[in-house]
């Protein structure tokens, strides 16, 4: 996802009124930023989403200095809004996954008896370990989410997270820590 | 296995899971949605950015009262100074010194 001097001259074009150059930038950095996005909202947010960290993208063109790479600039856009996406529905108390399907449910079961039920690619692959994740997940505060979600599943450094959430490193660490404990936390109430 | 190590494991398990979540095909429509709306901004930015009184009192409509106000102030100086004067402005003339009769028009027209 590393910017060129191609992406400069685009972003100067669009900045001097060609708003049609900005298509180039779309169609190259669509599946990056999906990418990030599909991994953070749900399923059927991500086209939505998507859309709106490349509307914000232009809006704040402006404010891009060159200083990075545009994927970098962008990747950070797409991380705010998605947090954005769980603060707005955090406060409108919209929670998809309050509980758990009953073929979730089951496929737990089946785990917690299994003595040697491990990690396995099959089990990755399973839509129900999906609503499971969801539904820890959604346990959690956006930020807590957002901080667990960019350090221990998409392994970005402290500091790395820090630029991308505005806050500093120290609080980034702790609040890694704890949401981390929290989550284990979740994880340990399924076994009883 | 025990409770702690369970956890772990489904821990790992779910990493795995978030890493393999699948993403939707993006259709031609989206890629016009967000230019149409792109578009719609550039147009928006363009505009000038009217005050609200410049949207309320657009220019050549107060232009047009500037002018029928003007005209109907020099239409009454002209008709005041040109009067020779009624018995009130007399009055106030004689009693007032008030040679115009503005302080006679004020008492009668308050």
């Amino acid at each position: 996802m590393k910017g060129t001097d191609e992406d400069v001259m685009v972003v100067e074009r669009v900045l001097e009124g060609d708003t049609n150059s900005f298509e180039i930038l779309l169609r190259k950095y669509q599946d990056n930023v999906a990418g990030i996005v599909a991994a953070k909202v749900p399923f059927q947010s991500i086209p939505e989403v998507t859309h709106d960290v490349f509307v914000r993208a232009y809006k704040s063109l402006a404010g891009y200095g060159c200083r990075e790479p545009f994927g970098h600039w962008l990747r950070t856009i797409a991380v705010r809004t998605c947090h954005d996406f769980w603060r707005v529905r955090y406060r409108n108390h919209e929670t998809p996954i309050s509980t758990l399907s009953e073929g979730t449910r089951n496929w737990l079961e089946n785990y917690q008896a299994n003595e040697s039920a491990g990690f396995s690619r099959d089990n990755a692959d399973r839509l129900e370990v999906r609503e499971l994740l969801e539904w820890a997940l959604d346990k959690l505060t956006p930020e807590d989410r957002m901080i667990i979600l960019l350090v221990y599943f998409d392994g970005y450094s402290v500091r790395e997270t820090a630029g991308f959430l505005d806050l500093s490193t120290a609080n980034v660490k702790v609040r890694a820590f704890r949401a981390r404990k929290k989550l284990r936390k979740i994880l340990g109430s399924l076994f009883p | 296995m025990k409770k702690k190590e369970k956890v772990e494991s489904l821990e790992k398990l779910l990493v795995a899971a978030y890493r393999n979540q699948p993403r939707p095909e993006i259709s031609p429509d989206w890629y016009q949605g967000v230019m149409r709306k792109i578009k719609r901004i550039s147009r928006q930015a363009r505009q000038p950015r009217l005050s609200f009184f410049e949207r309320v009192f657009p220019e050549p409509l107060l232009f047009k009262f500037a002018g029928v106000s003007g005209a109907c102030a020099l239409a009454m100086m002209v008709f005041f100074l040109s009067s020779q004067g009624g018995i009130n402005q007399e009055f106030s003339r004689l009693f007032l010194n008030d040679p115009l009769g503005t302080v006679a028009l004020a008492f009668l027209a308050p």
